[in-house]
Formats: C-alpha cells, sequence, structure tokens
C-alpha cells in the first residue's frame, strides 16, 4: 500500500511568507530622491540586488517546505494535522530572524550606496510589507515555542536591529540621516514625551486613587464623580485641548503668580492637564472595580480575624485589587503616550512637535522620525504593564493553568 | 464563657433578635438551628460585633465584650463561615498565619503553629505551600477551620461552614469537626439549618424561631418533649429516626444467641442450603444503619461484624429502636 503524503499549509503562516515574498520581489525596497522633499525613483531588489532577492526568496521558500504538515494518508487521513516539531520550529524562527535581518542589511547596504551618489534613500513599500510578512513568520515561531523560547526570539531580533544601528548600517537612511540632523532635539522631544506621558498618568493616579476612596464611600458622590470623568473622556481630544486655551489664558491673566509657575493656555500645563483628564477615568475606574472585586466573604473573614480598617484595606483589598489597578494605570499611560503627540500642537512639545514639523514640511522621513518611537513606546508600555498585571494577578486569576482537584 | 443577655437586633422594622438569653458553658458545642431568618446568624454575628446589639449585653469569658475594641475581641475568638473567605492572594501557610502575625507571633512559632494545625485539620503539611485556588471545597474548608483555631481561641463561631460542601465530604467533615472539638474543648457556637448536621456534631441544641428560643436541650429532648408544633414540623417526621444515626451499635451488642447462630452462615452457602441469612452491619454502623439494614434484610436481627468480617454479635430490632436509657427502659 503506498501512502501519499499530502502538503496542508497553515494559512497564517504562508500568509506571511507569502506576503514577504511579494513585497521584496515586486515592491520597491527603497525610494530614491534628490533631495528630501521631492518624491523620488524606485529601487527594487531585483534590479539593484538579484543575489540578495534570491537569498531572502530561498529562505521564505524554506520556511514554507518546513511549515508543511503531514496530515497522513490518502486512505488513513489523520483528523488533526501534526503539530510541528521543536527542531521546524527553531529552523522557522532562525529563517524569520535571518530575513529581519537581511531586510534591514540590504536597505541599509543600498541607502548608502544610492546616498553615495547624492540625494536621499527613504524606506519603500516593499520594505514595510515585508516587515508585517516577517513578523508573522517570527510570532508563529515564537507563540509555538513557549513564553521563554518565544521571548528569546523577539529578544534575538530586538539585538540584531540595535548592533546593526549602532554599528552604522542603517545610517544613510533616510530616517537616521533626519535623526542624526537633529539628534539633539529628538532626545529632547522624547524626553518631553515621556515626562508629558508620565506625570499625567502620576497626577491621575493620584488623584484617581482618592477619587476611588471617595466613590467607593457613597453612591451618589460615585455617581457625581464618574459622570464628570465620563464627560471628559468623551470630548475629543483636539477640542480639548482647544477648550483649555482661554480658560487657562484668562486664569494665568487674572493671576501672575500662576503665569509665573507655568500655567498658559498654550505650552506642556494645558497638554498635561488634558492627558490627566483622560488618564482620570480608566485608572479611577479601575481602582474602584478592583477594590469592588474583593470578594464580600474575604472582606468579611478578614474582619473577623481581628483586621482593623486600615489592616483590611493594606493587607487584603489592595493586594487583591493590584492587577486590575496596574491594568487601569497601564490603560491609561498607552492612551496618554498616544494623545501626548497632539501637544505638539499647542507648543506643548514632545515628539508630536516632530511630527509636525515633518507634516509641514512634507517630510516623510520627519514623520516616521517622530511617529515609531511613539509607536514604540505605546506597544512597550502596554507590553510591560501587562506582563505585570498578569504576573501580580497569576494566584487570583480564573484562567489559571493549574488547578487543584484532589479529593477533601 | 459565652453569655448572651436579653439582647435584641433589629434590621430596620424587623427584629431580627428579639431579647434573646443563652448562657454557653465552657467547652460546649451549641448549635443554633432554625428555619432562613430566625435570628441564629445574626446572633452569631453579634457574639464577635460584626453586628452590634440594639440592647442587651453580649459576654465572652466573663467580660463585656461592648467594653472591648472590636479587632481585639476578634482575634480571640475563631470565625469559620460557609463561603471559607480564604484570602486568595495567600498561601495556605499565610492563611493560617493570619491571626497568629496580627498578634505579633515571632516567626519560628508561627511556622510550628501551621505545622500543628495542619495536622489537628488532617492535611499534609505540603499543604502549606499551596494557594486557595488550588484546594478544593473540602480541602479549603479545612484550612478555614485550621485559620480559625490558629491562635487556641478559647471560642469558635461557625456559620454553616459546611453548608457548600457535596454530602460525603459533608459528613466527614462533620464527624471529624465533632471529634476535635471534644478533644480541643473549644467552646463553639454553631449555626446549620440542617437537623442531622446538628445531630451529628452532637451537643446542647438551640431551635430558634422569630428571632427567640423555640426549643433549648438535649437532641433526644426534642424528639420526647418537643416544645411545640412548630418544633416537630421543623424537625420533621423522621427525626426519631435521625436520632438514632447518634448511637452506635457496639453500645447495643449481645452475645449471638442460639437462635440467631443459625443464620450466622455466610450468604453464599445459605443461598446454596436454602438457610436463612441474616442481615450483616459493621461495628462502626449506628442504629440508625442498623435499622436499615434489617427492612433491607427482611430480619428483626441483624449481624455485627468487625472488618475481617468476624461475627462479633448481633442487634435486635427492640434494642435498635431504642434511644437511650430511659428509652431502652421504656421499649422493654
Amino acid at each position: 500500500m503506498k501512502l501519499s503524503a499530502r502538503w496542508q499549509l497553515d494559512p497564517v503562516l504562508s500568509t506571511g511568507v507569502l506576503l514577504t515574498i511579494l513585497a521584496v520581489s515586486a515592491f520597491p525596497l527603497l525610494s530614491l530622491r534628490p533631495n528630501r522633499m521631492l518624491s523620488g525613483r524606485a529601487v527594487y531588489l531585483a534590479v539593484e540586488a538579484l543575489p540578495w532577492l534570491l537569498t531572502m526568496l530561498a529562505i521564505a521558500g524554506a520556511v514554507l517546505f518546513l511549515s508543511r504538515r503531514r496530515t497522513g494518508s490518502a486512505y488513513f487521513p489523520a483528523p488533526v494535522a501534526v503539530r510541528p516539531g521543536h527542531a521546524q520550529l527553531i529552523w522557522q524562527a532562525g529563517a524569520g530572524l535571518l530575513l529581519l535581518y537581511g531586510l534591514f542589511a540590504v536597505a541599509g547596504g543600498l541607502a548608502a550606496i544610492q546616498v553615495a551618489e547624492g540625494g536621499r534613500a527613504s524606506l519603500g513599500s516593499g520594505f514595510w510589507l515585508a516587515l508585517p510578512g516577517i513578523y508573522v513568520i517570527l510570532h508563529d515561531a515564537a507563540g509555538r515555542l513557549g513564553r521563554r523560547r518565544g521571548f528569546l526570539v523577539w529578544l534575538l531580533a530586538a539585538a540584531g536591529l540595535v548592533l546593526m544601528l549602532a554599528g552604522g548600517g542603517l545610517s544613510s537612511l533616510s530616517v537616521l540621516i533626519e535623526f542624526s540632523n537633529r539628534r539633539d532635539s529628538f532626545i529632547a522631544s522624547l524626553a518631553e514625551h515621556l515626562f508629558l506621558a508620565g506625570f499625567s498618568t502620576l497626577l491621575a493616579f493620584v488623584t484617581g486613587f482618592v477619587l476611588a476612596l471617595l466613590a467607593r464611600a457613597g453612591t451618589w458622590l460615585e455617581r457625581i464623580i464618574f459622570a464628570v470623568m465620563n464627560t471628559a473622556q468623551t470630548i475629543p481630544t483636539l477640542s480639548l485641548l482647544g477648550l483649555l486655551i482661554l480658560p487657562l489664558s484668562l486664569l494665568a491673566e487674572r493671576y501672575p503668580a500662576l503665569a509665573a509657575a507655568g500655567l498658559r493656555g498654550i505650552g506642556p500645563t494645558p497638554a498635561i492637564i488634558a492627558l490627566f483628564l483622560y488618564a482620570l477615568l480608566p485608572i479611577a475606574g479601575n481602582i474602584l472595580a478592583g477594590l469592588r472585586s474583593v470578594d464580600a466573604s474575604v472582606r468579611e473573614a478578614a474582619a473577623a480575624m481581628g483586621m482593623t480598617a486600615t489592616q483590611i484595606f493594606l493587607r487584603v483589598e489592595l493586594p487583591l485589587a493590584l492587577p486590575l489597578i496596574v491594568g487601569g494605570v497601564r490603560t491609561a499611560l498607552t492612551q496618554s503616550i498616544g494623545n501626548a503627540i497632539l501637544a505638539g500642537l499647542i507648543g506643548g512639545g514632545g515628539l508630536g512637535a516632530l511630527i509636525f514639523l515633518g507634516l509641514a514640511q512634507a517630510a516623510p522621513d520627519l514623520v516616521l522620525l517622530g511617529a515609531l518611537p511613539v509607536a514604540a513606546l505605546a506597544l512597550a508600555a502596554d507590553r510591560l504593564l501587562g506582563l505585570l498585571a498578569r504576573y501580580l494577578g497569576r494566584r487570583t486569576a480564573d484562567s489559571g493553568v493549574y488547578q487543584g482537584a484532589a479529593i477533601a | 464563657m459565652i453569655s448572651i443577655r436579653n439582647v435584641t437586633k433589629s434590621f430596620g422594622t424587623a427584629k431580627a433578635v428579639d431579647d434573646l438569653s443563652l448562657e454557653i458553658g465552657q467547652g460546649e458545642l451549641c448549635v443554633l438551628l432554625g428555619p432562613s431568618g430566625c435570628g441564629k446568624s445574626t446572633t452569631l454575628r453579634l457574639v464577635n460585633r460584626l453586628l452590634e446589639p440594639d440592647s442587651g449585653s453580649v459576654l465572652v469569658g466573663g467580660e463585656n465584650t461592648s467594653f472591648l475594641p472590636p479587632h481585639e475581641l476578634r482575634r480571640r475568638i475563631g470565625y469559620v463561615i460557609q463561603s471559607i473567605g480564604l484570602f486568595p492572594h495567600l498561601s495556605v501557610h499565610d492563611n493560617i498565619a493570619t491571626v497568629p502575625r496580627l498578634l505579633g507571633w515571632p516567626r519560628a512559632r508561627i511556622g510550628e503553629r501551621v505545622a500543628e494545625l495542619l495536622a489537628l485539620v488532617g492535611l499534609p503539611d505540603y499543604f502549606a505551600k499551596r494557594w486557595p485556588r488550588q484546594l478544593s471545597g473540602g480541602e479549603a474548608q479545612r484550612v478555614g477551620v485550621a485559620r480559625a483555631l490558629a491562635a487556641d481561641p478559647p471560642v469558635l463561631l461557625m456559620d454553616e461552614p459546611f453548608g457548600a460542601l457535596d454530602p460525603l465530604t459533608r459528613v466527614r467533615l462533620q464527624v471529624e469537626f465533632a471529634a476535635l472539638q471534644k478533644r480541643l474543648g473549644t467552646t463553639v457556637l454553631f449555626v446549620t439549618h440542617d437537623v442531622g448536621e446538628a445531630l451529628r456534631l452532637g451537643g446542647t441544641m438551640v431551635l430558634m424561631r422569630g428571632g427567640q428560643i423555640e426549643q433549648l436541650g438535649r437532641p433526644e429532648d426534642f424528639a420526647h418533649q418537643p416544645a411545640s408544633a412548630f418544633v416537630s414540623e421543623f424537625l420533621g417526621p423522621e427525626y426519631g429516626l435521625e436520632l438514632l444515626g447518634r448511637y452506635p451499635v457496639m453500645e447495643r451488642l449481645r452475645p449471638l444467641s442460639a437462635l440467631s447462630s443459625r443464620g450466622a452462615v455466610d450468604s453464599a452457602s445459605a443461598a446454596q442450603s436454602g438457610e436463612l441469612s441474616l442481615p450483616r452491619i459493621a461495628s462502626t454502623a449506628n442504629l440508625k444503619e442498623a435499622l436499615s439494614a434489617m427492612v433491607a434484610g427482611g430480619n428483626l436481627v441483624a449481624l455485627v461484624c468487625d472488618d475481617s468480617g468476624a461475627v462479633l454479635g448481633e442487634i435486635s430490632f427492640e434494642d435498635a429502636a431504642c434511644l437511650d436509657k430511659e428509652g431502652e427502659q421504656r421499649c422493654v
């Protein structure tokens, strides 16, 4: 009896691979322009670096080959696809990393050649399309390899890119030229951005804590506090900034002491106030929800054991509410990092200032220089605080892995 | 140990506890029994001041509780509730260590005490490192009892502690707890609506209705002299049988009579020879189980056997259907 193996491709992974193949072979990797504002000529891998293209295609093809699943024979079809082996996944991760390094290396290298001839080399559509394709390949491998090995995959990916950046391999790319042209103002903007988002979240945390405790004390207080916070949350960000300009300028005019302290209709102060108002609802709401989530019987047991009200709060309620509280800070901080871009519109500084400057000058790479770090910061804050919340809730979360079931 | 004196507690216009007085002696196990809303849980909560009485006073160990700060009073009174209320963010060890920590015991003494308590409630010592969510209902309630007993309180309050467990685990824990209570000599006030549970625990039964005591006494008194139609109705028509469950057959064991030794052959050979086979019960059985075996076996005599199956003696229907010494005389 002859058993014929069938090919069955993972739909997600093969989409990623095909996207990568399509991106590097049919789309321009770079766009070369005489100066940073004029539009330029497309640079194709197939034209400028055919061996690179072929190597990358070979690697992508290898991933596709590795990912085929033997699902049984025509006579005895296996009902469930055989899970990929461990070695297979390591190969897949390695191939993904090679593709990632290769993409950046060839982009940086081609840019260096082009820039030597004069002009600017910006990342083209091929690069931006290949990136998510490679991401899918890496994500698939990292996800299946488990938390620890998966983390190692991402660490290697990040380390490779950092090394390339530090080694100057990418410095001919227009984004990095923009960066080196304004290194000092970029670092200042980044610091401002972190300050705007971080300080407003901190203020919101302190205030939100007090408000949540007040709200817990009485239902009518809760209704008022949350009505106000909900309203603030509903007003569009830009409108809120606009609405704050007039009253804040009037205040500053009337009381010079306030103006001396930095209160003005424009600048960082109104931005911080607006970000603070937005952060308040997720933070106060989650603190309240966290404290309320504590089971009444647990609270009663704590009281009946002889804990004082303060002890109940500090030893029982707060630790149990912590995962939800961190979740609130996560939402607020991630949102503040994004919203802080708008501070650039009212002279509040931050990375938004770079983005709006880039838009005004029609310089897409300057926009990128502002937008990429904001996206990275938001993602990092979201991931890290998410991990923290999960770690804190590991003992109590309902979705735990281990649930003992021994009989009493 | 606990004196409740003319205590009244109202919620709004409804009187939950109405001029109630109750004395519970040192080492006594007192079961507050009654239907929902009869004020039994309220009475319990008045003792450790989770509720404050409108009038009247509560004394624990001779001290008026209203003169003590509630948290200090509660550290001396163990408390176990149906929902257990283990702290989910603390390990079993830390849960049990709660009150000793509040009392500022040294670390080493707490460690010893936790190990001791785990053994006391029948859990292996590696459970100290477990988390509440890893425990079954029965295990969790054992930890709950250990936590309540941690600082060796003279008084223990229990509010339907075994109510949420499956029937098998519930009965096992009831029996174990009754033995534990006798051993430790802790004064216990136990709230339940389950007559069977009250009987298995033993001790004084207090039947409540409308915030007042309807009847108080030994379980047998409730059968012989029910104070009212309500008492009989609440205890149910099978209360007499339930009561028999309190007595072990070994107390009524008689040597094998000539008549029944004919039936003491095992059932297989009896079936072969067509001879009569008597129902058999374990030596650990109670009178109710003995009666049940007689009914099932269709005979008025049952053989009592030990673990190995050897016949120890017999018990007759008359013996099994008697309540106590007075009752015994009555039924002969």
